[in-house]
């Protein structure tokens, strides 16, 4: 399956319209191109910024749209996908990591709870109970933490001030950490 | 709580953090009125505020790489002794897995080098070398290396599990570290550091994703992977270096814990590990890295240029005691950083116990210490003493290499493989020289004086013979010496002439028998003033800033202050919490330079006793 910019950018364009069936085309697509990039830093394995988030998505929509986009709202619906697409890719991995580890030490005291794989899969169930309560917010936090966007790229992706996006992001995370804290004494 | 509740408790948080913490509760009692469970909910946010400011910034790229990584084929596979159960990590050589040494039964992390790797001779060599380099270190702070081994030309490393957090997902949970927990971790990584040098190893990739913590907060070092023995000359670290540059057009390490050395692809050696650990202990502090850009490009350029934020600026207090370390440990010039892990071990346990000095007095304040409460280990001598003893070291060298570069050349050629040489060969080393002494005018016979000797041929464990005025003669032992190990131009002394004034001789042996001619000098009543002998640094580089500078010299009594005279004759004054560390015969002071030029500055006892004026240069 492979497709044009142009073709990319219409698909974006639908899935932002709110066609779902342009999202299924586009999520595997971008997730295998942020495969494929990280597969290509890590062989590479250039010491230092590799394998952050912002420069994979940015990677990612340089090689798939590149400086072909015709507006800036190309680039805002893309850095949502592949924000989404981020997600999934690492929270599956962390549920599966968490998984394993509870396999493994069946016999054992239960895994430490904040460790990176559980903190991850903690922080997403929190996040979906905060989307309920505020759904821009959440967006902001999947962009800015899972996506790698700047507070001015999450502006533009989002269509809102600067200055929301950083409301959002300072209440998003005092919520956050309180429910993380939450989980972690509960475990 | 609903979506609209929300809105108004998520306002009010706004609000509140716009405002001083202080005048927070009475705003949000004003606002809330009779809505307590507004107020509790606001509050109970508002409590995690320093937790939240730093949170969630980035996911460590181990973890980053490990969700890409391909799924691997040798999970529920066997490596020799080892059943591989599942993937911890993805490094630049290869992956490593949690494993179960089955005649043991015992969890071990098993390090695997990518099999594309092993067809090249060099990352073979690499990866070996590691395990050879780390294998016979034993340390409580790092690792420990099981075993090594090849099975299906599967190259793998064994070593040490710990089920726990690296620093850098501590950082990425809480933002940065409490003062004193960081402090505690970078004592555990410099005693690391001080061990692997001394076996000759220099790790090269100090930074947060390479320390892990036990459960019981003890921190470990991870990952010798481009750790390089030292024992060799350093042409062929050059000629390593530049292989790996021109071959591979990677340098190894990583650019915002590289130090300037190291980022220049020159020739490195311990000290570069010591500026990597300073990096990350600003780090676990502030939250940041002192030297940042937005590619790996610009992080190096920042480390070649900038000065790092001083740190008290991220910090409510100012602690001269850890301005001191960190300026010590970020300089650009090895020559003038710290020489050696030990040196900066002391320091950091003597800030430890600064820190645990003030919480104590604060009596029982809050609960400050979220880390680690274990007590740095045990040196010899009061606090005082030792902070004077290895200052004093240091200032040595650094100051030798400041004032007296060919010396410095002298005595590199006469280092180690010097010894060496005229060791396997029975042969002498040529007799030690006195040139000239600090301070070069007539010394105080009352209290500890210190005094810094400068010459050539100065061997380790050489005897110093003092000749009195009346010709009698005594020789100088235990703390009364100073000298950092290989240093051959300079060592230190402290001496108390008993109150006897005239000419003193000083005649140096070397442990082969040479000796040196005599230097004399005199001594006479200087009591009840106090006296600047030297200072460091001597040099300041630049104006406009704030500068910690260590004032060595005798008499200094408790609230001593200093008076400086600035170029343009207007003096000022360094009181209270701008002199820190205060003994008898050193002190710290926080100064402030303006302009450029000569300043003169003179320590003055409450008593009203003042020292000579003392020169320092502002560039």
């Amino acid at each position: 399956m492979t497709f044009t910019p142009n073709e990319i950018t219409r698909l974006l364009n639908a899935w932002a319209d709110g066609h779902d069936s342009a999202g299924e085309e586009l999520f595997p697509l971008i997730q295998r191109e942020l495969h494929s990039i990280a597969k290509e830093h890590m062989r590479r394995q250039q010491p230092g910024h590799v394998l952050q988030t912002t420069a994979l998505v940015n990677e990612a929509y340089m090689k798939l749209i590149g400086g072909r986009a015709k507006s800036w709202k190309d680039r805002r619906h893309f850095f949502a996908v592949a924000s989404i697409a981020m997600r999934h890719i690492l929270v599956d991995f962390a549920r599966r990591d968490v998984q394993s580890e509870r396999d493994l030490a069946l016999d054992e005291a239960p895994a430490i709870p904040d460790e990176p794989s559980s903190l991850l899969v903690a922080l997403d169930e929190a996040l979906r109970a905060f989307a309920k309560l505020d759904p821009r917010a959440a967006k902001v936090v999947e962009h800015r933490f899972f996506g790698g966007l700047s507070i001015k790229e999450t502006a533009e992706a989002l269509k809102v001030s600067p200055a929301t996006v950083s409301n959002d992001w300072k209440a998003a995370r005092l919520w956050l950490m309180r429910e993380l804290n939450r989980h972690n004494d509960e475990c | 709580m609903n979506a609209d509740n929300w809105q108004r408790v998520k306002e009010l948080c706004l609000a509140a953090l716009e405002r001083a913490p202080h005048e927070r509760e009475v705003y949000l009692r004003e606002e809330c009125r009779e809505d307590l469970s507004l107020f509790t909910e606001v509050e109970s946010l508002l409590a995690f505020e320093i937790q939240a400011e730093d949170a969630l910034k980035e996911l460590p790229r181990e973890f980053i790489a490990a969700a890409f990584a391909s799924h691997s084929s040798l999970i529920g596979t066997r490596l020799g002794n080892y059943e591989v159960h599942s993937l911890l990590g993805r490094g630049g050589m290869g992956e490593v897995y949690l494993a179960e040494d089955t005649a043991l039964a015992r969890k071990v992390a098993l390090k695997v080098l990518h099999q594309e790797l092993t067809r090249d001779e060099q990352p073979l060599q690499r990866f070996k070398q590691e395990a050879r380099a780390a294998s016979g270190l034993k340390h409580p702070n790092i690792i420990t290396i099981y075993s090594v081994g090849q099975e299906d030309g599967i190259y793998f490393i064994a070593t040490e599990y710990v089920n726990g957090l690296t620093l850098r997902q501590r950082l990425l949970i809480s933002g940065r570290l409490e003062l004193k927990a960081a402090v505690d971790v970078a004592t555990q990584i410099a005693s690391a550091l001080g061990a692997a040098h001394n076996a000759g190893i220099v790790h090269r990739d100090v930074k947060p994703e390479n320390i892990i913590f036990e459960p019981d907060g003890t921190a470990k070092l991870l990952d010798f992977g481009i750790a390089k023995l030292t024992e060799n000359l350093s042409s062929e670290n050059v000629a390593a270096t530049e292989f790996l540059k021109t071959e591979q057009g990677v340098i190894l390490g990583t650019p915002a814990y590289m130090s300037p050395e190291q980022a220049r692809h020159q020739p490195l050696d311990h000290r570069s590990d010591l500026f990597s650990l300073g990096v990350v202990f600003y780090e676990m502090i502030t939250g940041k890295v002192p030297f940042s850009g937005r590619t790996p490009y610009d992080q190096q350029a920042a480390v070649l240029v900038n000065e790092p934020t001083p740190i008290h600026q991220h910090l409510d207090d100012f602690l001269p005691e850890l301005q001191w370390v960190m300026s010590k440990a970020l300089t650009k010039e090895p020559e003038r950083r710290y020489q050696t892990a030990t040196d900066l071990l002391i320091d950091l346990q003597m800030l430890y116990e600064r820190l645990q000095s003030t919480e104590n007095a604060k009596s029982d304040s809050t609960n400050l210490v979220t880390g680690p409460n274990r007590k740095p280990p045990v040196a010899r001598g009061t606090a005082s003493e030792r902070w004077w003893l290895k200052k004093t070291q240091r200032t040595f060298a650094a100051i030798a290499l400041l004032v007296l570069p060919g010396i410095l050349v002298a005595a590199m050629l006469l280092t180690k493989p010097g010894r060496r040489l005229a060791g396997a060969f029975g042969l002498l080393g040529p007799p030690p020289v006195i040139e000239s002494i600090v301070p070069n005018r007539p010394i105080d016979v009352i209290g500890n004086q210190p005094i810094k000797v400068y010459g050539r041929y100065f061997q380790d464990e050489l005897t110093v013979k003092v000749g009195f005025p009346n010709g009698g003669s005594g020789e100088l032992s235990g703390d009364q010496i100073q000298k950092e190990k290989g240093e051959t131009a300079t060592f230190n002394i402290l001496i108390d002439l008993n109150g006897n004034p005239g000419t003193y001789t000083f005649q140096l042996l070397n442990p082969d028998g040479q000796v040196s001619p005599p230097f004399t000098f005199e001594a006479r009543h200087e009591t009840q003033r106090p006296s600047i002998n030297w200072i460091e640094p001597a040099v300041v580089k630049k104006s406009g800033g704030e500068q910690v500078i260590a004032v060595y010299g005798s008499n200094f009594q408790q609230g001593v202050w200093v008076e400086v005279i600035q170029p343009n004759g207007e003096t000022s004054e360094l009181r209270d919490r701008q002199i820190a560390n205060r003994t008898a015969n050193s002190f710290l002071g926080l100064f402030f330079f303006y302009v450029p030029g000569k300043h003169s500055i003179r320590a003055v006892n409450p008593n009203g006793g003042k020292s000579e004026y003392y020169d320092i240069l502002v560039q």
